[in-house]
């Protein structure tokens, strides 16, 4: 009973350890479920392309985020959409003068942002970050300790096998962040140094979903997989019920 | 025991494994279907195939070859899936604050779909080959091909998560003698991914 306890407690042990490990590693691995299924809500543009679901307009956020001891408390703040998440640690902004700041989240069309670097295209809303201490109404020029999580669309046109963040701070040139993605939540994670505008940005290539004009492979190998499933499952259905029957037949 | 009936549950393991692979691949694909009509009643299809190869193996006699511990009492089941629900509180506790997910509302009958499969594939068919040369070999190779599969979705930031989480989905099997017990944890772990 002693040793099936100590191994409990290691297996435990080791679960926390491995979570602990990768929410280091990347906020995004705080949320994930434990496989890739989870379907998610349309994506909110302001600008849709003709082939992206229908869907609302993106939220617009703003927050106050208390100073205190001069510098302000830890917190996490999203739009009411969930797609875009800030998270504040302790200190990301300082100042002994004022008491809070100001911070909104303003979703922008991409064509009134910095054309992308060569071989890449946005993806979705480009999304402005704007900061003010209170009272004295200065601008925040940088951030300690944040992470900005953004979510991207995929459409049959707009699909990349991986992403990353860009960053403006003077909206004209745009910063490569060094930048974590999870394809199954279409998050980007990537530390943000300061107020600016973001954009994803990825090399777009043929979509695999078979929602796409060309996934007609795709929704093929479905089909075929399906009509193999439905196959085998028959086929272990009536060999469990074969042994099944042999088992009450041994029994009489 | 007669022969036959070993060899057909052996038979019917194969089949089911291949049901729940094909079945798998099937919702992987569909999964950006959105809207489209046929996709949803196709995903609808292999739900429901998954499921259908799913009730079988509720029955513990199924692949007795394949296992050397049999289920065990309804109390150690119960345990096993109290450690497993105390680790994913102490998850929750330590990895921090987490960004908002905007998952639609069939994300959770999905997921839950996900896990139950999932463990059916990995605490079961793979857990229950590798189990004869030993079950610490079982629950360390079966996490980590559960984790390494997760890679291309979430990335290598993810793997120790996932293979973590993976040796408690072993062990979990292990001690209650039934893939339930992690199937259990892993839906709850999912759904409350979900939800909060």
């Amino acid at each position: 009973m002693r040793g099936r306890l100590t191994i409990a407690l290691l297996v435990v042990s080791i679960a926390i350890a491995g979570s602990a490990w990768s929410s280091r590693l990347s906020p995004l691995t705080r949320a994930t479920l434990l496989d890739g299924l989870g379907p998610l809500t349309p994506y909110n543009w302001i600008d849709p392309p003709p082939d992206a679901p229908a869907a609302g307009q993106p939220a617009v956020g703003a927050f106050r985020i208390d100073i205190t001891g001069g510098e302000t408390v830890p917190e996490v703040v999203f739009t009411a959409d969930d797609q875009v998440t800030m998270i504040m640690d302790q200190g990301a902004v300082r100042s002994n003068d004022d008491d809070a700041i100001s911070l909104t989240i303003t979703p922008r069309a991409p064509k009134g942002v910095p054309p992308v670097p060569d071989g890449l295209v946005g993806f979705g809303n480009a999304i402005a970050i704007e900061a003010t201490l209170r009272p004295s109404g200065d601008v925040v020029a940088s951030f300690d300790d944040v992470a900005v999580v953004l979510r991207y669309p995929e459409t049959a046109t707009l699909h990349a096998a991986a992403h990353e963040l860009l960053y403006s701070a003077d909206d004209s040139t745009w910063q490569r962040l060094e930048t974590n993605d999870s394809l199954a939540q279409q998050l980007v994670q990537a530390a943000l140094p300061g107020p600016g505008t973001l954009l994803v940005a990825g090399v777009p290539k043929e979509a695999p979903s078979i929602a796409s004009p060309g996934g007609e492979t795709a929704t093929t190998i479905a089909t075929i997989s399906l009509v193999v499933a439905v196959s085998a499952a028959l086929v272990a259905l009536g060999l469990w019920l074969r042994a099944l029957r042999r088992r009450v037949e041994d029994r009489a | 025991m007669n022969a036959t009936a070993t060899s057909s549950d052996r038979a019917a393991t194969v089949a089911f494994s291949i049901a729940v692979v094909t079945g798998g691949v099937a919702i992987s694909l569909l999964r950006h279907a959105g809207a489209d009509r046929d996709a949803v009643w196709l995903g609808a299809a292999a739900s429901a195939v998954l499921l259908l190869s799913l009730t079988p193996s509720l029955t513990p006699s199924l692949t007795p070859s394949l296992s050397r511990r049999g289920a065990t009492s309804p109390r150690t089941y119960v345990l096993t899936s109290a450690v497993g629900l105390a680790a994913l509180i102490g998850v929750a506790l330590v990895s921090g604050p987490a960004p908002a997910v905007p998952y639609a509302a069939a994300a959770v009958p999905v997921s839950v779909l996900a896990a139950v499969g999932e463990e059916a594939l990995f605490r079961r068919v793979l857990y229950g080959l590798l189990e004869p040369r030993g079950a610490a070999r079982a629950i360390v190779v079966s996490a980590a091909v559960f984790g390494l599969l997760h890679v291309p979705a979430y990335g290598w930031e993810a793997l120790p998560l996932d293979a973590a989480m993976g040796v408690l989905f072993g062990w979990q099997r292990w001690s209650s003698g039934t893939w339930l017990a992690p199937a259990g944890t892993h839906s709850v772990a999912n759904v409350f991914a979900v939800m909060a």
